[in-house]
């Protein structure tokens, strides 16, 4: 196990029918750059983690707390630009919600576009994200930003 | 399909995996699956796109020959229809050098008449590539 929390099973809460609403209306938020609608709908305690290389992403990583989360979203647009993000599929069960997206977003210093699909793993307790869970092929996106083959 | 044979499918799924019976796993899988490992193929040569149940059987041949399935713990899983997203903690033992790798991953899956069409798998690839060599990346 990895030490950064155990989410549990679905549990159907009070507010179980509008958790894929939520992560939806989150999705429109980030794609409209509306972060203070994105922020409505975190919960203060949210548990955070995009999994990648901290050294090449400095935003992404485990961030507890919306503060924390809103901190890292603006380091990283200060780094990239989000021009695209398409839900591709999206599967919800009581609090939680899954779901795969293709992102395109342009490295503002070199104007480098990077394409990746993104998968997440959201839970929603009372109308407000708690949890999430983020992947990419981070290789790839590593290999996209600095421009170049990485040879291991 | 309903959640509770798509759940069903995913157990028998995961089961015959960690199995290795290919034997069931060929059966579970469907004859136009739509695959992908996201990853670096230059280092594991089992990920990538594969299309049809023969690629993907191929791919997980590979796999097998190259790392040995150690621990898997489920943390969560999410059903919904014929769709299933898994997220789990595992552990694959490289076999040539003894090291074990240890990560996050998530499944995407899709059922048709009762075996499994897509397929998407995504976990910190940067990370597994770096606990594969044995030293971090140099960039």
């Amino acid at each position: 196990m990895t030490n950064d929390g155990n989410p549990g099973s679905p549990q159907v809460s009070p507010s179980a029918g509008s958790a894929r609403d939520v992560v939806l209306a989150i999705q429109e938020a980030f794609r409209t750059a509306d972060y203070a609608r994105m922020a409505a709908l975190y919960d203060d305690d949210i548990d955070w983690l995009f999994h990648g290389p901290v050294s090449i992403f400095p935003a992404i990583g485990h961030r507890r707390g919306k503060v924390a989360v809103f901190q890292g979203l603006e380091a990283l647009n200060r780094l990239f630009s989000f021009s695209n993000h398409v839900t591709k599929s999206l599967i919800a069960e009581g609090d939680w919600v899954a779901g795969i997206a293709d992102v395109t977003m342009v490295q503002r210093a070199s104007g480098r576009t990077i394409t990746c699909s993104v998968a997440s793993f959201h839970r929603v307790r009372d109308g407000r994200l708690i949890y999430y869970r983020g992947f990419n092929d981070s290789f790839d996106a590593v290999e996209q930003v600095l421009g170049r083959v990485i040879t291991p | 399909m309903n959640e509770s044979a798509t759940r069903a499918t995913v157990e028998d799924v995961y089961d015959a995996y960690g199995r290795r019976d290919m034997e069931r796993v060929a059966a579970l899988l469907h004859d136009d699956i739509d695959w992908v490992i996201y990853g670096p193929i230059e280092v594991f040569p089992f990920v990538g796109m594969r299309r049809g149940r023969k690629a993907v059987l191929e791919a997980i041949v590979t796999l097998f020959e190259l790392f040995s399935l150690e621990s898997h713990q489920r943390e969560i899983m999410i059903v919904e229809g014929d769709r299933a997203a898994i997220m789990s903690d595992v552990g694959f033992k490289q076999r040539a050098t003894g090291r074990t790798l240890r990560f996050r991953v998530a499944n995407f899956m899709r059922f048709q008449d009762g075996r499994l069409i897509e397929f998407r798998e995504f976990a910190d690839s940067f990370d597994l590539v770096e606990q594969a060599i044995g030293h971090a990346v140099e960039l």
